[in-house]
């Protein structure tokens, strides 16, 4: 009996023992599976980007990032007026067509061999220039940009070449509608003082309008860039030398007498309707105000509500008209921002037979929020979101120099440069206040009769 | 056995010398069938991209555009995450989301933070099981897939775009729009949907591709209990019609329309792809690949005589759909200055494509065209997002990492006279010459 009971009372204990340790270990694998991931240390936002750059002067700055054995330049070059626009597009095609004198074929075969990524566009009253090249080839980056930036090829045979191949351009391109709504809402807006991208236009751009604005604008004062990637500031200083050292430089003050001039877009309330042959789908495009150049905080409040209303995953207009009516495969509403002029404007495209109630119902709901339809906790996620964007904007060399680029331009300080934006409803509910959210001008394209 | 020890040597030496393209690439395969491939950097985002093996060739007749159909339902919801809620998630964690499908694959990529790594694979394998499908949700996205199509529609050459597809392969399922057809649209039905979803939406129809800054330990076990012990229910069937045969004439479409204001010249050959390519260590198709680079350099005897020589047109490219599952084709185009003149571009691009059955192609352009292509590969990996992307497309497209890796070390030892062949056997095979011209 008594070795019953202690074999029993052994039996009793190492169950417990093997109870104990089960729980244990489960406990433990719970605990194992449960623990948050750590968190990456998020040091890729702007703030962190501005302060681990070199800036060298004020229109340059380095940013030295190992993760890839890329180099990337990008230059932003800035025009004051409007009405250059078009020989600004053709001075940028012309510098992506040839640099230095060579022929085109001479660039193509310089890229090619030495493996560069070379591009320059146009866009919101800057030219740009990316080139883009592995770290082996440092020299051959810093080469291109000085031809690009001290040699520019401007002669009659590119100049023909390049207006030939704008004009096809104009014809090839997808955007036909969107290029053509656009071009009578700014002929609306601004009347003659718009300069509209045309064959007939693009043919008027002369030797003289290239050779003038490249004295005007190409400008150790004027150009602004960002590096980013495989590549120390020392390194960078030395290679770029030659090139701003042989750039002209005009004095400040001449720079600062070119006055901006500002265009305020005329947006009456009224619709207008372009007729097209062949339409299987109506585009819109429907206009508003937003705050002038001038006023930059009701700019940025601005641009946070219109994140909110059409920028987003969650955006309201892309929520109320396709997802609930499936009335659209696309809407979002943008805001154009330029040194000279300012408006807001939502783009979005529909059967002929839904356009109108697509318009409609995106003018109805766009005043709704006006109205003030939306929360504080709306605000903050939408900051929250445009804070996340950003960082991951940064992840690459290309965006990074870009976003330095504009830094420079904008003349924001390095020393003192912090990434916190924060606002509210009440904020953004004052900065409506300053625009006129009753007019709308809207243009869509009609089937033709 | 000098013959062996030499021949090891040789492979010996090719094994050491070989490089490793593709670094820090770990791959894993579970006994669902799902294979996960997992790329850490240091960088603050993670992308991750899963794609399934499964395109607009594997529709039944009649039900043409239900895959993409299936992708725009994959963002509506499931019955743990509504679409408001889906919406919600993504856009608390900033994440940037998107899919397409082709004809073989629909991939599904979504960035965000490293820190949400879990929250992405979360989505993933929840969409990968429980998706609502909706009837009055199938419905409305089908009106949205309408003004899709109608915004493709709008476009000036889509209409012979598709004519061009359709007689490079006829006899392929490659033949179908993947958007579909308006008047397929209203027959697909909610049940169809369903069905398609079970059938290929599982683990081992899968593959998830994750690259950015994550712990690689923690990535797998996360990996491991969102999908592991999904089931799969896919089982083998047969592959759809992927292989053209060969064309037993030129072909020649002329398609005139007020839609066009550019004129169009596309002449098109078939051609392997990658996966469908038999030539020994795939040299056809790499051959093709370097074509590629070659022709789309501007620096090459075709676009010389067209454009800058005889001014006739504004510029010329080349085409090659190197990633597919079945045959493949090359485009070669031009556009002309001026409308006007182009049967005359026509003469000349055909004259200057004889040329090159003159073995022209030097093993210059080749070196360049190669150290090129290398290049890109490290530019690519600038971009982490659209990187993942091509990965898990080659994935489920059936090529392993290793097969990538060899492909870009084959590519170093492709000769001009290879490439200077499998042009001239290209050439010397039928065409198809399409005009687009306005009216």
């Amino acid at each position: 009996m008594n070795n019953l009971i202690q074999s029993n009372t052994f039996i009793y204990k190492l169950s417990i023992y093997v109870v104990l340790v089960v729980a244990v270990v489960f406990a433990l694998v719970l605990f194992i599976n449960l623990k948050p991931i750590q968190e990456i240390k998020i040091k890729y936002n702007r703030a962190y980007i501005v302060n681990n750059s070199t800036k060298i002067n004020n229109n340059l700055a380095v940013y030295t990032n190992t993760s890839n054995n890329v180099v990337v330049v990008d230059v932003d070059i800035p025009f004051t007026e409007q009405q250059e626009s078009l020989t600004a597009q053709v001075y940028a095609n012309m510098l992506q067509l040839s640099v230095g004198n060579m022929l085109p074929s001479q660039l193509t075969s310089y890229l090619n061999q030495n493996t560069l990524r070379y591009s320059v566009t146009y866009y919101n009253n800057n030219i740009n220039i990316n080139i883009q090249g592995l770290g082996s080839n440092k020299v051959a980056i810093f080469n291109l940009l000085n031809m690009a930036l001290n040699n520019p090829t401007i002669n009659t045979t590119l100049l023909n070449i390049v207006k030939q191949n704008l004009l096809v351009d104009l014809k090839t391109s997808n955007n036909t509608d969107w290029d053509l709504l656009n071009a009578k809402a700014l002929t609306t807006m601004y009347g003659n003082t718009y300069i509209v991208r045309n064959a007939k236009n693009i043919q008027q751009v002369s030797l003289t309008n290239l050779q003038n604005y490249k004295n005007k604008y190409i400008d150790y004062n004027n150009v602004f860039i960002g590096i980013s990637g495989n590549i120390t500031s020392q390194e960078a200083t030395g290679l770029i030398s030659n090139t701003l050292v042989n750039l002209p430089k005009k004095p400040l003050q001449e720079k600062n007498n070119n006055a901006k001039v500002v265009y305020y877009p005329n947006i009456t309330s009224q619709t207008i309707a372009i007729p097209k042959n062949n339409l299987a789908q109506s585009s819109a495009l429907i206009v508003f105000e937003a705050p002038d150049v001038d006023k930059e905080h009701e700019l940025w409040l601005i641009s946070v509500l219109n994140y909110y209303l059409g920028e987003m995953p969650e955006a309201v207009l892309l929520n109320e008209v396709r997802n609930k009516q499936g009335l659209v495969y696309h809407i979002s509403s943008h805001i154009k921002e330029t040194k000279q002029t300012t408006f807001w404007y939502v783009v979005l495209a529909a059967s002929p037979q839904n356009i109108d109630k697509a318009i409609n119902l995106t003018i109805q709901t766009m005043q709704t929020v006006f109205a003030g339809n939306f929360t504080n906790k709306n605000i903050q996620t939408t900051l929250k979101w445009m804070e996340l964007r950003h960082i991951q904007d940064l992840n690459n060399n290309s965006n990074i120099a870009s976003f330095l680029s504009g830094l420079l331009q904008s003349q924001h300080s390095f020393t003192d440069y912090s990434a916190e934006f924060t606002t509210n409803k009440q904020e953004i509910m004052d900065a409506l206040k300053t625009i006129n959210t009753n007019k709308f001008l809207i243009l869509k394209t009609v089937p033709a009769q | 056995m000098k013959k062996l020890y030499i021949t090891v040597f040789i492979l010996f030496f090719n094994f050491i010398n070989a490089n490793n393209y593709l670094s820090n690439v770990y791959t894993q395969t579970f006994k669902n069938g799902l294979q996960a491939v997992y790329i850490p950097t240091k960088s603050p985002q993670v992308t991750v991209a899963v794609a399934y093996s499964v395109g607009s060739i594997n529709e039944e007749s009649g039900k043409e555009g239900l895959a993409h159909l299936l992708e725009h339902m994959m963002f509506l919801g499931t019955h743990k995450f509504s679409q408001d809620k889906y919406l919600k998630k993504i856009h608390d964690i900033g994440a940037e989301y998107n899919a397409f499908t082709t004809f073989d694959v629909t991939i599904y990529h979504t960035t965000s933070i490293s820190a949400y790594l879990s929250d992405l694979l979360e989505i993933e394998a929840d969409r990968m099981q429980f998706l609502k499908l909706d009837k009055k949700a199938i419905q409305n996205e089908i009106n949205v897939i309408i003004e899709e199509s109608n915004m493709y529609q709008n476009q000036q050459y889509y209409d012979f775009g598709l004519a061009v597809e359709q007689s490079k392969f006829f006899s392929t399922n490659y033949a179908r729009s993947i958007i579909g057809y308006k008047d397929t649209f209203n027959q697909i039905t909610q049940q169809d949907v369903k069905n398609f979803y079970q059938k290929w939406y599982t683990p081992n129809n899968a593959t998830v591709v994750i690259i950015g800054g994550f712990n690689l330990k923690q990535a797998k076990a996360l990996v491991k209990r969102k999908f592991g012990s999904i089931s799969s229910l896919y089982s083998n069937i047969s592959n759809p019609k992927l292989y053209q045969e060969p064309l037993l004439a030129d072909i020649n479409i002329n398609y005139s329309s007020s839609k066009i204001k550019q004129n169009l010249i596309i002449k098109s050959f078939l051609a392997p792809s990658f996966v469908s390519d038999t030539s020994p260590n795939k040299q056809v198709s790499l051959s093709v690949y370097i074509l590629q680079h070659i022709f789309n350099s501007k620096n090459n005897t075709l676009y010389y005589n067209l454009v800058r020589k005889n001014n006739l047109a504004n510029d010329i490219g080349f085409d090659y759909y190197f990633n597919r599952k079945g045959t493949s084709a090359i485009d070669i185009y031009t556009l002309p200055n001026n409308n006007s003149n182009t049967n005359l571009l026509l003469q000349q691009f055909n004259a200057s494509l004889n040329l090159y059955k003159n073995n022209i192609i030097t093993q210059q352009q080749v070196n360049t065209a190669v150290k090129n292509i290398l290049a890109d590969l490290e530019f690519s990996k600038e971009n982490e997002h659209d990187f993942a992307i091509n990965i898990a497309h080659w994935l489920a497209l059936g090529v392993s990492v290793s097969q990538i890796n060899n492909a870009y070390n084959q590519l170093q030892n492709i000769t001009a006279q290879q490439v200077n062949n499998t042009l001239n056997l290209i050439l010397s095979g039928k065409s198809i010459t399409s005009i687009a011209t306005y009216k």
